[in-house]
């Protein structure tokens, strides 16, 4: 009685997602047509597909069955050379990323190829304009390291923001893939060029400054380059299609939950609604494949072959928060059985990293997009805004939209507690 | 899943970033030391059955990221827990100054009551300590913490660190102090057979507890 006073909404709301949680458990237990137990083998068909829709108790979307598709073959060293011109530039980039999307990069390629996708050398230089940002750039990066190295032990003692980072970059530098070959062993120089890369992007970036999960990626970036330079504005490269992910205000990431939350509730509204019953609609168990976009899960191998997916930006924005739902959709059965709660949600999801099929996330989630697409029309506008699908004026839609809303609060200030009220009560 | 307890505990470890908490958790759950562990990223969650005064209590221990910036995800996993280890590295003195906010954090998203134990880790870097046992003890004085200096590297304290808080919980769920039916208590009743003979310990006895 205590906590309902001290805490009304948490009491309440664990009151709720309780009864919420038996009525949903109960309706599929009772209301779930024979064949449904195979629901996560059979997503990629249509009927099956319906059969979810239905059972799960939410506005069905009544959308057109999800398509088949394939990986392809990388990029290979001929497909290269054939959009590498004589003098340098690089054309026909959309066909070029296309083939990237659909296979990665044959491995002897990325080293040139990421450049590329990194925005660190644009497609249209030639051999001598390269050459010629390459060897500023290589300045500008030992300007850098001049800046951060030439404070005097004073002016550290009198820059405790500056001491900070360069402790806690320090910190990380020392447990970062230290498993892997290449960072292996005591007095290793590849961690002290890890350490001077962090320390010159604090420099180049100070206002975001050093934030735990940066270290993660730039690893497999500096192992690929093995050079501070080449490595140093890769990341840069990186940092500037990531960097919401590390602000001070959590911006981003809660605005990425947000969108997770409300695919998950289109794709696979039976987990969305467990999920939300069971203390997890907030989704924070995503929060460690978000923020270091799945480096944590994967192999060094696959988390390249991952990134330069992404990297393309095909075939939509946001494409990694359909590979989210692909995998949690695939671990579906998993996270629901056993009445399984917070705890067990979480250990669950943590404890899949390094068993995730590549390949069959990448198609899952492709051919949810493509599913999605086809059935824009019937999408809340929030969907269509975050996978960049034009926002219908159908009347149906905005049907949709009002249902939609009706359950959906959006956070009206940045507060934290603000943000887990309405992304808790936005799915219940 | 079939595993026999008379109580199930809610704690965390809480502290600066590169203190030791999820070496300390890895060291109470396997017994060894981690190498080459990486730094946590969100939360990680770990589980133990531990005696405990007579009684078999399982830990459900919730390790979280110690960078000040995502304290918006990590500070959700707070509620209602029974118990934390609040973690300080003795080499680094900054560590030891952030204690209070981490504490006040602690009170007043988990809970009021909840028990904690002030725990200054790497013990065995005694040439480089920053912060002695003396004013450590004062801090969990001024506080009403209790207090081990341990070593997640030798496993010095360890097990102790986590029983010793557990084994407070125990001894104030006894005297009354601790009511384990209150929402939010953190505190759950295992498959074992209660000891406790309330009316209120029946309806507690009937929640699945799940970890």
């Amino acid at each position: 009685m205590k906590d309902l006073h001290d805490r009304p909404f948490e009491t309440t709301l664990t009151a709720f997602s309780k009864l919420t949680g038996a009525v949903a458990s109960g309706l599929t237990g009772s209301a779930r047509p024979e064949g449904a137990s195979n629901i996560n083998h059979g997503l990629s068909h249509g009927d099956e597909y319906e059969v979810i829709a239905t059972t799960s108790q939410q506005p069905s979307l009544g959308m057109s069955p999800r398509p088949e598709v394939m990986r392809g073959p990388p990029l290979s060293v001929e497909e290269w050379m054939r959009h590498a011109n004589d003098d340098g530039t690089i054309s026909r980039i959309e066909s070029l990323l296309q083939t990237i999307f659909r296979g990665g990069i044959d491995h002897a390629l990325r080293y040139d190829v990421w450049k590329y996708l990194l925005n660190y050398l644009p497609f249209r230089l030639n051999h001598t304009e390269a050459a010629e940002l390459r060897r500023m750039k290589i300045k500008e990066y030992q300007t850098l390291c001049q800046q951060w190295q030439s404070f005097t032990p004073g002016q550290e003692e009198r820059f405790s923001l500056f001491r900070d980072r360069k402790s806690l970059i320090s910190k990380d530098v020392n447990r970062t893939d230290r498993t892997f070959e290449y960072f292996a062993g005591d007095r290793n120089p590849h961690l002290d060029s890890l350490n001077n890369i962090l320390m010159s992007y604090m420099m180049y970036n100070f206002d975001l400054g050093y934030v735990q999960g940066m270290s993660d990626l730039l690893s497999p970036i500096l192992m690929l380059m093995d050079n501070e330079p080449d490595a140093f504005w890769c990341f840069v490269g990186f940092m500037d299609r990531t960097m919401g992910n590390f602000m001070m205000e959590q911006t981003s990431m809660k605005e990425q939950l947000l969108q997770l939350a409300c695919l998950l509730q289109i794709l696979d509204p039976e987990l969305a609604n467990y999920l939300n019953a069971h203390e997890s609609g907030n989704l924070f168990f995503c929060f460690r494949w978000l923020l270091v976009l799945f480096k944590r899960e994967f192999s060094n191998e696959d988390i390249m072959i991952i990134w330069e997916v992404f990297w393309t930006g095909l075939p939509c924005p946001n494409f990694h928060l359909l590979f989210c739902i692909a995998i949690l959709e695939t671990e579906r059965e998993q996270i629901m059985a056993n009445d399984n709660g917070l705890s067990d949600i979480l250990a669950h999801v943590n404890s899949l990293s390094m068993n995730i099929d590549r390949d069959a996330m990448l198609c899952k989630a492709e051919a949810m997009y493509l599913q999605l697409q086809a059935n824009a029309e019937k999408l809340p506008k929030m969907a269509c805004l975050t996978l960049g699908l034009a926002v219908s004026v159908d009347a149906s839609a905005a049907e949709q939209e009002e249902r939609f809303k009706d359950t959906h609060v959006t956070p009206s200030d940045d507060e934290d507690d603000a943000f887990e009220k309405a992304i808790s009560y936005s799915f219940l | 899943m079939s595993e026999s307890y008379d109580y199930l505990f809610k704690f965390l470890v809480i502290g600066s970033a590169g203190t030791g908490k999820s070496c300390l958790l890895h060291q109470f759950i396997e017994s060894k030391f981690k190498e080459d562990s990486s730094h946590t990223i969100g939360v990680e969650f770990g589980s133990k059955v531990v005696p405990v005064s007579g009684k078999q209590v399982k830990l459900q221990i919730w390790d979280t990221a110690g960078q000040e910036r995502f304290k918006s995800v990590t500070r959700s996993y707070y509620r209602g827990a029974a118990g934390a280890l609040l973690v300080y590295d003795v080499t680094r003195r900054d560590s030891f100054n952030a204690l209070a906010n981490w504490l006040a954090d602690a009170r007043s998203l988990a809970s009021p009551n909840i028990v904690v134990l002030l725990v200054g880790n790497k013990s065995d870097l005694e040439s480089q300590r920053e912060v002695t046992f003396l004013e450590a003890s004062r801090f969990a004085q001024e506080n009403e913490l209790m207090f081990l200096e341990t070593s997640a590297k030798s496993g010095q304290n360890v097990v102790e660190a986590f029983s010793k808080c557990a084994k407070a919980i125990v001894t104030k769920i006894e005297s009354g102090e601790l009511d384990p039916d209150r929402i939010g208590s953190g505190i759950q009743y295992g498959n074992l057979k209660p000891t406790r003979n309330s009316a209120s310990a029946a309806t507690g006895r009937s929640c699945p507890c799940k970890v």
